[in-house]
């Protein structure tokens, strides 16, 4: 079972189609990248493959769960990093509690994967967000327009987690 | 960790983002309470509206995303959300009370008037909620509708204030109680159903 099947999912609003219909299957360990033709396709794709979006016709299963029917247990298998999550209000252990109590990581196991997870990453103090993402580490992580230097760094400490990577063609 | 840890955590995120703006609405409460007792509940709903639309405005967006990329049910999401504005409503109706205390105005009467505006626009908040987070053209009837419920109390007031002065608290318990729960649930719906593109 594929850990991301997306089947001719698109979305549209007011009747303009920000995303094209599309389909996607994506094993765990695999490194998905793909380029949209504009910014907004790329976010719908990101946000509809985390969950977060509901795609307007099509099928999404997220580790074998529907978005729409189980979006609790679809979201539990997925990281999402996008460029409004790098810009969070507060940093270091106050976002990582924070991420914690939101995903049900125990502090203590949270707070230690975060040391292990910034030593890792060795970016010191631009990480909290990558860090929060991998916190629970999910089995698929998604990306979202970014950065090619921030990707590499996911990527290099994703260890076996599967990634889709949405950017702008 | 329990279900309480987040929407713990949601709170007090969302608290401190708005500390600023509560801060500066407290100290115009005071004056305001200082004033007639029906700048209250324009005061109120005025701030109710401001405040509701602060937590999920585009300084509160990263954190907003971030609790919808969480794995929380839009309900639970929706109580943790609305939580916020309602504590700060609450305080901003005691700052307003302290004020008008201040002036020995604080009468039986106002002190009601104060308290049922403040439990009303917090019956409101999840009605402005649902409103920030709608297009212009859907946001505007969930605006009126806000405001419309923030005033109920003053319009039950004045009408039975004269009348039937004993009915005031059964009449406000009977509208705001099914007014808060309906629109509670109104705002976890449009939460489950918001797509943040």
């Amino acid at each position: 079972m594929p850990l991301l099947d997306l089947r001719d999912a698109c979305f549209v609003r007011d009747g303009i189609t920000l995303l094209a219909p599309f389909s996607l299957s994506l094993e765990r360990g695999e490194h998905r990248k793909i380029a949209f033709p504009t910014a907004l396709a790329a976010k719908c794709a990101a946000r509809i493959a985390a969950g977060i979006v509901r795609a307007t016709a099509g099928a999404v299963f997220i580790d074998g769960f529907d978005p729409r029917l189980q979006p609790v247990q679809a979201k539990r298998a997925v990281g999402y990093i996008g460029p409004e999550i790098l810009e969070v209000p507060f940093h270091g252990d106050k976002y990582i509690r924070y991420r914690s109590a939101l995903w049900g990581v125990e502090r203590d196991r949270a707070s230690a994967r975060a040391t292990e997870l910034r030593a890792s990453l060795g970016r010191p103090g631009a990480d909290d967000a990558l860090v929060g993402a991998m916190l629970a580490d999910p089995p698929l992580l998604v990306l979202e327009c970014l950065d090619p230097a921030i990707v590499s760094a996911v990527a290099r400490v994703a260890g076996g987690a599967a990634i889709f990577e949405a950017r702008v063609a | 960790m329990t279900r309480s840890a987040a929407t713990l955590a949601v709170i007090r995120a969302h608290l401190e983002g708005s500390g600023r703006l509560l801060l500066t609405l407290c100290v115009i409460a005071v004056p305001a309470g200082l004033g007639a007792a029906f700048l209250c509940a324009p005061f109120l709903a005025l701030s109710t509206h401001l405040l509701a639309t602060f937590a999920v405005a585009a300084s509160a967006r990263a954190l907003f995303l971030l609790e919808l990329s969480a794995p929380l049910y839009g309900r639970q999401l929706a109580r943790a959300i609305s939580i916020v504005p309602i504590v700060e409503v609450l305080l901003l109706a005691l700052a307003l009370g302290l004020g008008a205390l201040n002036v020995q105005r604080l009468t039986p009467s106002v002190a009601s008037l104060i308290a049922w505006t403040a439990l009303y626009s917090c019956a409101a908040i999840p009605v402005f909620l649902s409103g920030a987070l709608r297009g212009p053209a859907t946001a505007i009837p969930f605006a009126a509708a806000g405001y419309a419920i923030a005033f109920l109390p003053t319009l039950a007031h004045a009408l039975l204030a004269a009348a039937m002065p004993a009915a005031i608290f059964p009449v406000q318990c009977v509208l705001w109680i099914p007014i808060g729960i309906i629109g509670l649930r109104q705002f976890g719906e449009t939460l489950a159903r918001y797509d943040p593109i």
